[in-house]
């Protein structure tokens, strides 16, 4: 795998592929810990691990998986790299393991792990799968930071704890509130889709006629 | 106590003329006469260019089995041209131009019907009027002897519609006060044809004198029973009238016929009778011409074929720029892009209408769900949506809400805040559900 | 009459005439106008509450009233839409969002709550006649996240000044709102015709239920809107309340004080019948209207928040589709399997 293809699956895996904000997966859990910007990092990166292990291993396993019972591999070989980094956060990160709570364990049924493990892993070798898994982590993970930046920086003045706005600012807790998450995430994905679009509009017109007789 | 229907809307009347008596115009010097005139086939000139022609003489025909009525020369003259011309709606109809030599010469087919009376038959009653090319003349235009002939042995109740609902329009009005005993005379003999025993009239009450000269000149007689109807838009379309005075309602697609019921304007009547008593085609019809443009507008008894032009000049012209000529009334009626369009069997009114009518296409806005139209539409359909789905080109939710049962009375547009269009969108509607049928067939 | 001396003043058919479709008379309603009918019902209720809470009520609904205009149209500017505010239906919904905040609120409450409205709950959605649910219940919904602020509530005649920005809260006389008096079992300690003229405290618009009845019966004879929906609303809170008192020993007492208090009048006449956010069969209208009066009463007696209106007519808004779906009306003439 040479530079450019990496560069290129990490553009798809940061933006025009983007696990939360295109694909649209792994969204309840985007929505609930996102109330403050290191919860966010924390469990993005959580995902990013348990997801690069996993495709890994499950590119390693892809010939010899039967292929009807292979969601439920998928499910035991996720749910033991989830069972890992639940006892690292534990041991390691306790403050984080206690706000994230109940989603870490969730992490297991996170449909951009499965979605990866399905779509990508168990048809490609080891090293590209690993890569994969890495780009969505990190996509994810940017999804997540940009959301909880949001939502922290305007539902509670701070930013990683730190109180940003002075006195004046009063902050609107409704963001804090789920109700805020999903007007956040909407509006965010709006704007995103608005780019999207744009680039594909300038993509199109860089070709010019030739790309649409061609097509 | 008024009869009247659910929905529809009250329109502004601007009944300029119903004071003005009808007026016989002077025949123009040139007459256009459409060989289309009515629902069916187009007729086939019997007359070549260079003919001479006279006053009733059969100018053209459709084919032996064929849906259609003759046409008829109203004037006489010498045929100068036969001219294809484009329509409105962009089809095609050709006229047959007649250049009036003014001699008034009637044609020697014109005779009287002689037969007596107990010894006419339907079939007779059916061929009179269908050689007289009568054709409905409230705007459908639908050959009277096939509508007479399909309802034979169906149909238990007539009705001479006189509610005239639209806007501007008094020609019935001033029919049933000036001469309601050719109404009268010529629905009894619709009705010998038919074997009925009663038929009511339908009037307005904005038409009070018409009702008391009708009812004076019914005098009791225990065929006819005159109706009156709340003045509401559409009272006259023939659904909301049937509705209105015998409770029946129309399925949809079906006819008049199929509930028990036929439905003729007043004024077909008056032509039946005199198709009979003079042997007289139609070849004139009372138009109003009025709006808000001319200096004097006026109930004229006019020959078929007169350009508008001709009928604004005899009105005395031009008090203000006309921005719309609309050929019938300005609900349904069709705007015209040519002053030069001549009458048909089928206009009962030509109107001119300027800026100050408000007649101009306004920018449609969005749709705010206001409801007026649903409240509005005599059909009980829900016309906001239709338009929407239309818009979309979405032709099967579009006929769920009920697009083929419309009847384009423009109730809906009408009380519109939004200024959309909403019949073309209903008409769109129509033409794709028709379409995607007879692809699925 | 024709003149033929003076032929150059005769006036003669234009070369082109409009050809366009039928109908070619209107009626001449705009929905501008039926949005000025709208304002002015609205009057008599923002003259009382400049009676009552003095000119501040005139300054929030004013810059209720700029926001929600300047942002719709910024909106519309940006997406490179056609720009709208001409309508006059971000106008009337400024005035019902300052209509839905206490006089005390510091000014920038409106702006944000405009924003929030025209952008995010109106504009994203597609602008007028677009929208799923009611703006300015919704932005007043999102305000809530400044609890303390929107539900600061002073008493009548308390003098606060017009033009601040925010407002001092020494001069706030902190007085509990008659809901929540009853929400503890107790009546409200003012009298029955105090709280329907409207000396009480509560949001600006919301305080006078009689003379928000009197624009109500102005947009009823206007033919704005119809009395489905406010007559099928406050019945069935009449009702319900009727039915079930809560506080108080009078049955009646306590409807009517549920009744005339919370904004309900100013919810169902001018919020739930908005056109856009409501039902338009009448049958639709009734079932709109009754579930709105369920949930409110069930908001107030069971629910976390005193007021129940601006919840229940959300929630039956998100509705509003399902109900025009299985209440179109019976066609004329019926519907035949195989129509032509």
């Amino acid at each position: 795998m040479n530079g450019k293809k990496i560069l290129s699956q990490f553009k798809k895996g940061l933006l025009t592929r983007n696990p939360v904000f295109v694909q649209l997966l792994g969204m309840c859990s985007a929505l609930a810990v996102t109330t403050t910007v290191v919860n966010a990092l924390g469990m993005g990166l959580s995902v990013t691990a348990v997801l690069i292990c996993s495709n890994v291993i499950i590119s390693l396993l892809r010939n010899i998986i039967p292929r009807q019972i292979r969601i439920a591999s998928y499910i035991v070989i996720i749910s033991g790299f989830v069972t890992v980094v639940e006892m690292l956060l534990e041991a390691f990160a306790p403050t984080i393991s206690k706000s994230l709570g109940l989603f870490i364990p969730l992490i297991v049924v996170n449909c951009i792990i499965l979605a990866r493990a399905e779509a990508y892993a168990s048809k490609h070798e080891v090293l590209p799968s690993a890569i994969d898994g890495l780009t969505m982590g990190v996509g994810y993970t940017v999804a997540l930071v940009v959301l909880a930046f949001v939502r922290e920086l305007f539902g509670s003045g701070t930013v990683l704890g730190f109180t940003v706005f002075g006195d004046w600012y009063k902050p609107a807790s409704m963001l804090i509130s789920p109700a805020g998450a999903f007007i956040t995430l909407g509006c965010i994905i709006a704007v995103v889709q608005k780019f999207l679009m744009k680039k594909e509009d300038r993509d199109f017109k860089k070709e010019g006629s030739e790309g649409k007789l061609n097509g | 106590m008024a009869f009247t229907f659910r929905g529809g809307t009250h329109v502004r009347e601007y009944k300029y003329t119903s004071k003005s008596p009808i007026e016989k115009m002077t025949a123009p010097d040139t007459v256009y006469i459409p060989l289309s005139q009515h629902i069916g086939a187009m007729c086939t000139p019997t007359v070549k260019v260079g003919d001479a022609v006279t006053r009733g003489q059969k100018i053209g025909d459709v084919e032996e089995n064929a849906l259609g009525c003759p046409v008829h020369s109203s004037v006489s003259g010498k045929v100068i041209e036969i001219r294809e011309v484009p329509t409105p709606t962009g089809q095609k109809n050709k006229y047959v131009v007649i250049e009036n030599d003014h001699l008034n010469t009637m044609s020697p087919d014109i005779v009287p019907f002689r037969k007596p009376i107990q010894e006419t038959t339907t079939d007779d009653i059916i061929e009179v009027i269908r050689r007289a090319g009568i054709s409905g003349m409230g705007g459908a235009t639908f050959p009277t002897y096939a509508k007479i002939r399909s309802a034979i042995d169906k149909v238990d109740l007539m009705i001479i519609n006189c509610a005239e609902c639209e806007p501007f329009i008094t020609a019935n009005h001033r029919l049933i006060l000036e001469d309601p005993e050719s109404v009268l005379n010529g629905a009894k003999i619709i009705m010998k044809a038919l074997k009925l025993r009663l038929a009511h009239i339908a009037v307005e009450n904005n038409k009070f004198d018409g009702i008391l000269s009708i009812d004076d000149a019914v005098d009791g007689n225990p065929l006819f029973k005159v109706s009156v109807m709340k003045t509401k838009y559409p009272q006259g379309d023939e659904r909301q009238l049937i509705y209105a005075i015998t409770g029946r309602e129309i399925p949809q697609g079906k006819l008049p016929a199929d509930v028990g019921c036929v439905v003729f304007n007043a004024e077909t009547c008056a032509a039946v009778y005199r198709a009979f008593s003079q042997g007289m085609p139609l070849i004139e019809r009372i138009v109003t011409a009025s709006g808000d443009c001319l200096e004097n507008p006026k109930n004229l008894l006019v020959p078929i074929g007169t350009p508008y032009s001709a009928i604004a000049d005899f009105c005395g012209g031009y008090i203000r720029e006309p921005e719309k000529i609309i050929n019938g009334g300005p609900m349904m009626g069709m705007a015209q892009w040519d002053v030069e369009s001549p009458v048909t069997k089928g206009t009962s009114a030509v109107l001119f209408l300027s800026k100050k009518m408000n007649s101009r296409y306004e920018q449609p806005e969005s749709c705010i769900r206001c409801g007026r139209c649903v409240r509005a539409c005599p059909m009980h359909l829900m016309p906001n949506y239709i338009a929407a789905y239309a818009k979309k080109h979405d032709p099967e939710n579009a006929e769920s809400y009920g697009a083929l049962s419309c009847v384009e009375c423009g109730s809906c547009a009408y009380n519109c805040p939004a200024h959309i269009s909403i019949v073309q969108y209903i008409k769109v509607a129509k033409s794709e559900i028709r379409d995607a049928k007879a692809q699925n067939k | 009459m024709r003149n033929d001396q003076n032929v150059s003043t005769r006036i003669v058919t234009p070369p082109l005439l409009t050809v366009s479709p039928s109908p070619h008379i209107k009626k001449g309603i705009t929905t501008r106008g039926i949005m000025i009918d709208v304002v002015i019902a609205l009057l008599p209720a923002l003259v009382w509450s400049i009676y009552v809470f003095g000119f501040r009520s005139l300054s929030v609904v004013l810059v209720s009233v700029a926001s929600c205009v300047i942002f719709e149209a910024l909106f519309e500017l940006i997406i490179r839409k056609p720009i709208t505010v001409f309508d006059f239906s971000a106008v009337v919904s400024g005035v019902l969002l300052g209509f839905n905040m206490p006089v005390t609120v510091p000014l920038w409450i409106p702006i944000v709550g405009g924003a929030f409205a025209m952008i995010i709950v109106k504009g994203i959605f597609g602008g007028i006649g677009k929208n799923i649910v009611n703006p300015i219940l919704a932005a007043r919904v999102f305000l809530f996240s400044w609890t303390d602020i929107i539900n600061n509530f002073t008493a009548p005649m308390s003098k606060i000044s017009a033009l601040s920005f925010s407002v001092d809260s020494a001069d706030i006389v902190a007085s509990a709102t008659p809901l929540s008096s009853m929400k503890e079992g107790m009546l409200p300690d003012i009298s029955l015709v105090d709280m329907v003229i409207g000396t009480k405290s509560g949001c600006i618009g919301e305080i006078s239920g009689l003379l928000i009845a009197v624009g109500g019966i102005y947009l009823l004879a206007r033919k704005v809107i119809t009395w489905h929906i406010p007559v099928a609303y406050i019945g069935t809170v009449m009702l319900v309340t009727f039915l079930f008192p809560m506080a108080g020993d009078d049955a009646v007492q306590f409807m009517l004080y549920q009744t005339f208090s919370g904004g309900l009048i100013l919810g169902a006449i001018f919020m739930a019948t908005d056109y856009v956010t409501s039902p338009i069969t009448e049958t639709g209208k009734l079932i709109f209207g009754v579930g709105c009066g369920l949930l409110t009463v069930f908001i107030r007696y069971f629910g976390g928040y005193p007021e129940g209106v601006s919840f229940a007519i959300l929630i039956m808004n998100l509705l509003v589709g399902y109900i025009d779906k299985f209440t179109k009306p019976k066609r004329f003439g019926g519907v035949t399997k195989d129509a032509k």
